[in-house]
This record gives C-alpha cells, sequence and structure tokens, in this order.
C-alpha cells in the first residue's frame, strides 16, 4: 500500500499523510526535505494541471525548518507535522494572496488568519500554496474562472470537477500530501470522485466556518480531500471542533475519528445497514457509474452490510430548493464586494469613477464573471418581498421536509450510498453553455448540505474506456446521520481495503502522479 | 383649515446605543469619540471569511431594557439580514431583527401635560409596538477640506451595538415625542445599559408623522405617514415634527395628497425636506441570518436580567410622593439613580421613618448637600459624606445636640475632611448648652448687668426679649441652645414680673 | 416585479438592486437563462408545506452562541487600511454622495 515505508517508490511523496507525519516526529525524515519534494513536483508537473493559483514556496520553506528546529529542540509535534497540505482559495491565510477564484480578489493579501489554516498550521502542517476553484466556489467543473481552467490529472482535456478541482486534481496528482476544500452542494465530494480521490464533507458546523470566504452560508462546510480515507480523517480531526469565532460551530466533542478507520480496515461491517434509495437512479446516470456503484454495494455486502432499500420523498426537489437557497446566500454575501474597502476596484483604475453608483456598478460588472452574476440575480430576485414566500420561503421548508425525509431513512439504515456524480468527467467546454445541466449533475451531492448531514466520496473504480472515453476515476458517496463521521470513515476504509482504488495513480503528458 | 383642525399622529424609532466594551458581533473594542477608524478591525471592515458572534452583554442589557418596558421577552427569536448598498455599511446588509425580534409590546409613560392634575402628576401611556438588536453602520463626512469631490467614511461605529424601540403611534404632539425621548433616556441611564447622549449619537431617533382631522381623532383610521430620519438633538426633534406638521398641514389645506416619502430636517430653512417617495423605497431582501443560530433566551439569562432591573423613574416618584414630598423634590430627587439611592440610603438610616423625616432628609440633600456636590464639581456617588454620616448629622440637629446654623458648619467641614459629623461635633465643641441649670445662671447674670432694658421689656417693649437671648448666646458663645434660653428667660422674667408687681 | 415582463428588462431590474450594470447582450443572455432556471424552480410549488417550518440547523444543546464582552486582539486597521483602494488619512474615500 502506498503508506508503506518500504515501497519501492522512494519518493516521500508516496507515503500517506499519517505516515509523513510520523516520519518527521521521529526524525526519519525532515519537514524540508518533505516539502522540497512536493514543491519540485509542482514546479514539475502543475504546468499541465493548473491546480496551484499560488505556490508559496519560500513560506512554505521556512515553515518546514521551523518544523524541523522544533524537533531538533524537542518539541511535541502536532498530528501533520511536516505534511505539506495545499488550500483551496477561498481559505483565508494572514499575509497570503487569497483570490476565491475572482478577479474580484486578485490581489487580496488577508491581513487577519482564518481558523482553517491556523489549525492546520498548529498541527504542524505546511502550507504549500493556494490551490484554484471555481469563482467563489460556484461551479461543478472549474471552468468558470477567469484563469487557467484546470485540468483532470487523469484526463487533461477533462475537468477536474469542481468547486474544489484543483485541491482534488493536486492531492490526485499528489501535489499536495493532503488538501482543504469546501462544499456547498458537492464542491468536495464531486471533485475528489472525478478524480479518484477520497472527499469528505462534515456535518454542518463540525467544522468552522471562520476564514472561508462565504458563498452560501447556510450549507457551505469545509473538509478534507486526501488519497486514503485514513488520511481524510487525520484532517477532519484537526479541524473539527468548536471555534468561538463561528457561532454555528458545534461543541459536541470530536471522536477518534483514526480508530473508525483502523476498526472499518480490520473488522467487518457486520450490522451495519447501507441505505440505497433505487428511485434516485434512473435517468442521467451513466451506466458505467451505475456498474461501479452496484459494484461498491457488493463490496460492502461482502464485508457483512446489510443493504436495506430507503426512499426520501422529497429528493426530486432538492435541486430546486438548493439553487434558490444558495443563490439568496450568495447575493448576500456577495454584497459587501462593493470596491469601496478592499479587492478589485473601479477607484483604482485610470478613470476613476464619478459617482457612488458608479463605482459599484463598475467594479461588480467588470470583476464578477458570468456564474457569479447569474447567481447573485437569481438570489436577488427569490429574495425581492414579492417572491420571498414562494422561492426562499417555501425552499427552506422543503428543506425541512427533506431532512424529515432524511431522518426517516435513518431509522432504517445507518447510512446512504449513492453514486458521487451522476457521469465521470466530462470535457472541458462541454456543459458550459447550460447552467442548468450543469446544476442538475448536482442531484446526489445537495440533499447532504441542505439537510446538514455528514457525505464522503471514495474512489469506485474506473470506467472501461471506449473511443468517446478514456479510463476515468468513478466515486461512491456515503451520507451519514448527523455528527456521525465516524461510521462514514469507518464504512470507507472497509470499502478501501476490499479494493485496489486507492493505490492507483494518475499518469499524465508531463507528469506522473 | 389651521393646524389646529388636524389631530398629530406620531410614532418614534429610537435608536440607543448599548455602553458594552466591545461591538454587537466582534471582540473588537469600541467606545465614542476614538481616533477615525481606531476602533475596527476585521469584521467591522465586512472583509471576506468574518462571522458575526453575538455579544452576551449587549443581549443582557437589551433583555433589561425589554423586562423594564414590561415587553414579551421571545424564548427564541431570530436575527434577519437587510440589504442595502452604502458604503458605510460594510458587508452590503445590516445584521438585525425583523419578524421575529426578541421583545414584543410593553410601554413607555410620559407626563401628561394635558391633564388637569394639579400635582402634575398624571402620566400617558404609549405603547410599544418591538424592540430588537442590531448592528450600528459607520459614519460618512463629506467633501471637507482637502477632500473635495469625496466622502469619507469612518467604520468606528460600524457594528456598534444597538436597540432600536418602535413606538406605536400613540403620540400626539412635538412635545410629547420630546418627552418621550427624554424618559427613553432617563430609563436607559437608570438600567446602566447606555449613555444615550443624542449630542454623541447614542440615542437618536426617526419619527413618523401624519395628521388626520379632528373628528377622526381615536378612530383607526391614520393620515399617510412620512418618517423623518436621523434626528440627533431634543430641539431639533421638535422642531422636525413642527415642520412637517405646518408641511403636511398646507398640503391637506389645499386639498394635494400626502405621499408617503422619507425625509430629512433642514435645519438652518427649517424645514422638512423629501428624501425618497415610497415608490422609489429599497427592497430590504429581509431573511433569516444563516452565519449565526436562533436567540436562544434562557431562563437564567432572564432571570438575571430581571434581577439586574432597578426601580424605574416614574415608580421612583410615585414612591417618593407616597412620602409626602412635593412634586418638585419628587422630580429632584427621582431625575437621578444615584440621588435618589443616597436619599433611600440616608432615609433609611434615619431612626424613625414617617412623612417628616423623608422631608427633613430631602431638604437637608437638595439644599446643603447638593449645592457642596455641585460646587465641587463631584457626582454624588463621589460624596465624600455618606449618606449614614448625613443621617447622624441631621439627627444632631433634631435631638438639639447642635444647632441648625452649626449643623450647616459641621456639613462643610465633614465634606471637606471627610469626617464623621459626631467626630467633628465633638473635636469643634459644637454641642449645644442645653443644661438649664447652667442657662439660668447666664440669664441671671445678664438680667442683672441689664437693669434698664430690663425695666423697659417689663413696661411692655417686648421686642427687647431678643436683646436677652442675644446676650446669653453671646456669653455661652453661641453654644446655648436657644429654645432652652427661650425657655428659661420666659421663667425668669415671669419672677420679676411677679416681684415687682408685689 | 413583473414576472411575465421581458427576461431581459427583469435582468436588468435584478441587476439594478444588485449593482451590476449588465450590457443589452448580457442582460438577454442571463435573462433568458434566469427564466429557464426559474420555469424548473417552480416545481417547489408541488411540494406540500402547509404547517411546515422553514429549515434551521439543530444546534448544540444549552448553547447560546454568546460571546463574553471582553475585547479581543488588536484588529491589524493599518494593514486593513493599507488594502483600501482609496483613502484620505485614515479614512477610506468614496465619489462624493448625499445622506
Amino acid at each position: 500500500m502506498a503508506d508503506d515505508p518500504t515501497s519501492i517508490d522512494p519518493s516521500p511523496r508516496s507515503m500517506s499523510a499519517r505516515a509523513m507525519a510520523e516520519a518527521v516526529r521521529s526524525g526519519e525524515r525532515s519537514a524540508r526535505e518533505l516539502t522540497q519534494a512536493y514543491l519540485d513536483a509542482i514546479a514539475e508537473r502543475d504546468g499541465a494541471l493548473h491546480s496551484y493559483r499560488l505556490v508559496d514556496a519560500e513560506g512554505a520553506l521556512a515553515r518546514a525548518d521551523a518544523i524541523d528546529a522544533e524537533r531538533s529542540r524537542g518539541a511535541t509535534l502536532g498530528p501533520l507535522a511536516g505534511v505539506p497540505v495545499g488550500l483551496k482559495d477561498n481559505f483565508v491565510t494572514a499575509d497570503l494572496d487569497t483570490t476565491c477564484g475572482s478577479r474580484m480578489l486578485e490581489g487580496w493579501r488577508p491581513p487577519y488568519a482564518g481558523s482553517h489554516a491556523a489549525r492546520l498550521l498548529d498541527a504542524g502542517a505546511v502550507i504549500l500554496g493556494k490551490l484554484a476553484m471555481d469563482e467563489f466556489a460556484m461551479g461543478s467543473s472549474n471552468e468558470n474562472t477567469p484563469f487557467e481552467p484546470v485540468r483532470n490529472p487523469w484526463a487533461l482535456d477533462r475537468v477536474p470537477g469542481g468547486s474544489s478541482g484543483g485541491t482534488a486534481s493536486a492531492v490526485a496528482a499528489g501535489l499536495c500530501a493532503l488538501g482543504l476544500g469546501s462544499d456547498t452542494g458537492g464542491s468536495i465530494r464531486q471533485p475528489a470522485s472525478l478524480c479518484g480521490v477520497v472527499g469528505l464533507k462534515p456535518t454542518y458546523g463540525r467544522v468552522t466556518r471562520a476564514g472561508m470566504i462565504a458563498f452560501a452560508s447556510s450549507l457551505d462546510q469545509a473538509g478534507p480531500l486526501a488519497r486514503t480515507v485514513e488520511d481524510a480523517a487525520l484532517g477532519l480531526s484537526v479541524l473539527a471542533g468548536a471555534d468561538p469565532r463561528d457561532a454555528t460551530s458545534l461543541r459536541a466533542p470530536v471522536p477518534d475519528y483514526l480508530a473508525a478507520v483502523d476498526a472499518g480496515r480490520e473488522g467487518d461491517l457486520k450490522g451495519v445497514k447501507v441505505g440505497v434509495q433505487r428511485s434516485s437512479l434512473g435517468e442521467g446516470l451513466a451506466d458505467s457509474v451505475r456498474a461501479r456503484f452496484e459494484a461498491s454495494l457488493e463490496v460492502l455486502a461482502e464485508r457483512g452490510a446489510e443493504l436495506v432499500d430507503v426512499e426520501l420523498p422529497h429528493f426530486h426537489l432538492a435541486v430546486a430548493a438548493y439553487y434558490v437557497v444558495a443563490t439568496a446566500e450568495a447575493s448576500s454575501n456577495l454584497a459587501r464586494y462593493d470596491g469601496v474597502r478592499y479587492g478589485a476596484s473601479a477607484a483604482r483604475e485610470d478613470s476613476p469613477p464619478s459617482s457612488l453608483v458608479e463605482l459599484y456598478e463598475r467594479t461588480r460588472s467588470t470583476h464578477f464573471g458570468a456564474e457569479v452574476k447569474r447567481r447573485i440575480l437569481l438570489g436577488t430576485f427569490v429574495l425581492r418581498s414579492e417572491s420571498y414566500a414562494d422561492y426562499y420561503g417555501r425552499a427552506m421548508k422543503v428543506r425541512t421536509l427533506l431532512a424529515r425525509d432524511y431522518a426517516g431513512a435513518f431509522e432504517r439504515c445507518d447510512l446512504i450510498a449513492s453514486p458521487t456524480s451522476p457521469v465521470p468527467a466530462w470535457r472541458l467546454g462541454e456543459k458550459l453553455d447550460d447552467p442548468l445541466a450543469m446544476y442538475l449533475s448536482d442531484v446526489f451531492t445537495i440533499g447532504a448540505n441542505l439537510a446538514g448531514l455528514p457525505a464522503i466520496s471514495i474512489p469506485a473504480g474506473f470506467c472501461e474506456p471506449c473511443d468517446d472515453c478514456p479510463r476515468l476515476p468513478i466515486g461512491l458517496q456515503l451520507t451519514g446521520r448527523r455528527l456521525d463521521e465516524a461510521t462514514l470513515l469507518r464504512v470507507s476504509a472497509a470499502h478501501e481495503a476490499a479494493t485496489p482504488w486507492a493505490a492507483e495513480r494518475p499518469t499524465f503528458e508531463g507528469g506522473q502522479g | 383649515m389651521a393646524v389646529a383642525d388636524y389631530e398629530v399622529v406620531i410614532g418614534l424609532e429610537v435608536h440607543c446605543q448599548l455602553s458594552t466594551e466591545t461591538k454587537m458581533f466582534t471582540d473588537c473594542a469600541y467606545h465614542v469619540g476614538a481616533e477615525s477608524n481606531a476602533l475596527t478591525d476585521a469584521y467591522s471592515w465586512g472583509l471576506p471569511g468574518t462571522l458575526p458572534v453575538p455579544n452576551q452583554r449587549a443581549v443582557e442589557y437589551a433583555l433589561r431594557l425589554g423586562l423594564a418596558l414590561g415587553c414579551a421577552i421571545r424564548p427564541v427569536s431570530r436575527w434577519a439580514r437587510k440589504h442595502y448598498f452604502y458604503p458605510d455599511l460594510p458587508k452590503g446588509y445590516q445584521i438585525t431583527q425583523s419578524d421575529l425580534p426578541y421583545a414584543q409590546g410593553g410601554a413607555v409613560e410620559i407626563p401628561d401635560r394635558g391633564a388637569a392634575d394639579s400635582e402634575g402628576f398624571a402620566t400617558k401611556t404609549v405603547r410599544l409596538h418591538h424592540i430588537h438588536m442590531e448592528e450600528d453602520a459607520g459614519k460618512n463626512t463629506h467633501g471637507g477640506h482637502g477632500s473635495e469631490g469625496l466622502s469619507l467614511i469612518d467604520y468606528n461605529r460600524a457594528g456598534a451595538p444597538l436597540v432600536e424601540i418602535v413606538s406605536e403611534p400613540d403620540l400626539r404632539s412635538a412635545v410629547e415625542a420630546a418627552d418621550y425621548m427624554r424618559e427613553l433616556r432617563q430609563l436607559v441611564r437608570t438600567l446602566g445599559i447606555s449613555e444615550a447622549n443624542m449630542e454623541e449619537g447614542t440615542l437618536r431617533c426617526d419619527a413618523n408623522v401624519s395628521l388626520r382631522r379632528r373628528e377622526l381623532a381615536g378612530s383607526e383610521t391614520y393620515g399617510t405617514r412620512c418618517e423623518i430620519k436621523n434626528l440627533n438633538s431634543f430641539k431639533f426633534l421638535e422642531a422636525a415634527i413642527l415642520a412637517e406638521i405646518r408641511r403636511q398641514a398646507d398640503l391637506l389645506d389645499r386639498g394635494e395628497a400626502v405621499v408617503q416619502s422619507t425625509l430629512s430636517y433642514d435645519t438652518a430653512r427649517d424645514q422638512t425636506k423629501i428624501m425618497r417617495t415610497k415608490e422609489a423605497a429599497a427592497d430590504y431582501r429581509y431573511f433569516p441570518e444563516p452565519d449565526m443560530p436562533a436567540l436562544r433566551i434562557s431562563k437564567a439569562m432572564l432571570e438575571a436580567a430581571r434581577a439586574a432591573v432597578p426601580e424605574l423613574p416614574w415608580a421612583r416618584r410615585r414612591r417618593l410622593l407616597s412620602l409626602g414630598l412635593s412634586t418638585y423634590d419628587a422630580g429632584v430627587l427621582s431625575a437621578e439613580q444615584g440621588l435618589a439611592a443616597y436619599f433611600d440610603d440616608a432615609l433609611a438610616a434615619l431612626k424613625p421613618g414617617g412623612e417628616g423625616t423623608a422631608k427633613l432628609a430631602c431638604n437637608w440633600i437638595t439644599g446643603d448637600l447638593l449645592k457642596l456636590v455641585n460646587g465641587h464639581g463631584h457626582a454624588i456617588e463621589d460624596c465624600p459624606v455618606t449618606p449614614s454620616w448625613l443621617a447622624e448629622l441631621i439627627a444632631l440637629v433634631e435631638d438639639g445636640t447642635i444647632s441648625r446654623r452649626a449643623g450647616k458648619e459641621v456639613l462643610d467641614k465633614s465634606y471637606a475632611e471627610a469626617r464623621s459629623p459626631a467626630a467633628i461635633v465633638e473635636r469643634d465643641g459644637y454641642r449645644q448648652v442645653s443644661d438649664t441649670g447652667a442657662i439660668e445662671a447666664m440669664i441671671r447674670e445678664v438680667v442683672a448687668a441689664n437693669p434698664k432694658q430690663l425695666a423697659q421689656l417689663l413696661g411692655g417693649k417686648d421686642k427687647l426679649r431678643g436683646f436677652f437671648v442675644g446676650q446669653v448666646m453671646k456669653r455661652s458663645k453661641g453654644q446655648a441652645n436657644p429654645k432652652v434660653v427661650q425657655e428659661v428667660l420666659a421663667t425668669v422674667l415671669a419672677e420679676h414680673r411677679d416681684s415687682s408687681s408685689d | 416585479m413583473n414576472r411575465s415582463a421581458p427576461p431581459e428588462e427583469m435582468a436588468h431590474e435584478l441587476a439594478g438592486l444588485a449593482r451590476l450594470r449588465l450590457s443589452d447582450d448580457e442582460a438577454r443572455s442571463i435573462g433568458s437563462q434566469l427564466d429557464t432556471v426559474l420555469a424548473y424552480l417552480r416545481c417547489l410549488a408541488e411540494a406540500d408545506v402547509d404547517g411546515v417550518p422553514e429549515f434551521e440547523h439543530e444546534s448544540d444543546e444549552g448553547d447560546q452562541a454568546l460571546r463574553a464582552d471582553t475585547p479581543g486582539p488588536d484588529g491589524r486597521v493599518e494593514a486593513i487600511l493599507a488594502g483600501a483602494p482609496k483613502t484620505r488619512g485614515s479614512l477610506v474615500a468614496v465619489p462624493k454622495f448625499k445622506d
């Protein structure tokens, strides 16, 4: 397995994050050595992927040296000691550019520390840089960007998924040992699925939102992307827990997620009930995805899990409810970008605006991309006093119904299995002109966001290559009870232990993962 | 028609800044009068990634106010976002409360100036619609010297904690509106939750004004209302409402309709000016604030807030009147929480209660003591003469140990030296001589020394009685108890009368 | 707003509220896309939501999510000010407007 230190691959990049931290703590590897290996790989290979928006080589090496110095002083190092990580560019990093994938924040250098970066650094992590994303996390393909779109390392003409596409691509290609993403409607899980890695969206409130640039506040959650379930568990254990800077963060105690992974790897799944909603597996589901999904269910059953049918009666309304709630909150959260206090501004241009309205309109029209504008306008529409009851109010009630559907289903099962994305990675540009088709590709992931439940996407194999399509990864999604990330991790680890997918790495022109 | 033909209907929306250490939703320190933008942080600027976390003390203060005003406190209330673009509004929305505010109903009592009550203490009830909490916006200044063509923004105030107290349209004149504001100001100061200073902007108000024909008074039919924004002094509050009444009466007289609008008051022209009409009114796109859970008020929090509500000004005034104090005295004592507390403590330290005692304590406090306190530029809380010392002094005068005049001197010394009155009386020998034997001896000496005056007095020139008292006082160096001197002198004179008529 | 208004008119109107300025071309394309999405969103009307409350996330029991009234660390005002597009001294400057 990848974390076997006796692996024939001499590169430290083949180690798991957990093994890396152990090696740094024991002195077997230095943080600098690990960091340098990743910086070299990025320099060599990211030209083909564009997964990084910003690489902070100098900062990363300085940080690595500081960790090595701490170790030589005999200090106790954290659970991510010396582990090189990449952060999606919507996470605030003090004094390090945070762009959120938008011209609106190009060059913005946060004058305060975000909680996620702080927690990772406290755990000993080395921040390599910031990873590309759809503008303001709005998108499923990473094409909603004013910058170079990110490529899928399994097929460079394909999208990596979105909006945490840069993170998924970098993790898959081994350009960071652990990645941080955010998930509003599937933005961690869908790119994880399309890039063949593990992506975990925790329970709403399990991980702080302070220092994560908001897209839709009641849906946004930060979470790890990793090559293995174990590393995702390690990442979550560092990120989870109450934050006094986020009133919606939960104080519930954080369980031992690594123990859950060990239990899944070593034990069976007897007594675990896995729910499947057969009615959701109809129209629009690619045959390859269906085949891999059924194969995964067999794997779980072989390990002792019991499969039960469940039904979420309001599932078919989830996409509509999601687009009302997400755009409403986005239109509100993005009102602050007005060119007055920070970020891009018409006031910085050669012909400064002559009126306040011109300052606002020029700044916002020039520096927001088309999808962001579309969503702001839709969100503005659904919040207008005359449409509130029919749209926002109604969507929030449908959300309650959907949450009740899940609660009902969880009386019959411990988690719900589904595909993560109805299709494998598509070609760049393929769906760009049809926003609705793009929105519908989120059908399996948004339920967890609407109901605030934890969900994970894990590698479930590859589609059979054909003339039209290369061999592309496919993901399995597991959605769990509120605050029951441990069960998700346990079942995921069992699936991972029984399948060869975690060990497969992409090869692509310009580099081997 | 004239203004007198219309009934004036006014409702006020009062913003009151809570005197907490930090802002409503961020741990950034805040107070009035700092250098521009010095009291800001990432949240105050609406920087990406920042989140609101409510201030416990601000919520406690708001609860105190709601309870003091008799509002119903909602166990679960909700924060909401109100959207509009303005440079002083850092996030493009204000966090406030809309459909589910924390406090509903309640009332404020104001003096009823129309009532034929000789005591002047009839009150009128102004009902409240609700009270809600919210965060303040920053402050704009426009095109000062060196910044022509620019408006400048200071975010210090952005995020400061506010309560907005929204009344029902129960006020009927500009004077009542000002009375209402004064009552609220006194209340929040008594509660210790706000400086409530209109000049500094910690107390502000918007006035909704409408007119209706007199015959509609008391009905549920109201005229079209207009809102005057940002009234920042008592003077302008009254003047602006009067100006708006003139404007609306004028329109109605001419048969024109009042258009629902938002106005500002031009102090130089003494006129209200329309800023925007209802058609142009913004759609604030309210929705529940997703960054914070609903505000849940626990029983313990509610009880703690209830315990922190002191006696309210009007309740205190009623109590003071019931002690037999005059309207004037009750007004003076209840104006300040500290003064009333001083009075209560002094009264409690005076042994026999009763009407006379209250009046006595009040006279000493509002007279000699306040003169000293004000003369020294002190607050009553800093007064070196404690309430129990004052009570001691009053007792010394009342039981005749010292004279009233000596009492004033003792008070001065007690204040200056922070020493108890009893100690000063002993040290400086203020004790009156009330021993009738000693006084009688002195009187006999004086009578013997002034036979001419005695003859005249006995001859009917009664005015000379004062001469003898004066001589005795002189001889006793002022320490003789004048009352005793009078009594003994009467006895001695009677003896002389008897002997001369023999 | 008139929902039956032409999509581009609706787009312009919404843009005004959101302080975005759209070219006529943009208004046409965004307007028709909005129209399509709004038509899709009407499926929400199917749900029987009588008596159903709007969704709220569960929070920790007994947690009021309130913060002590104690000032935090310094807000790095200078760094924040340095990021502002236009300033005059320690004030933020915008084109003059009327309150």
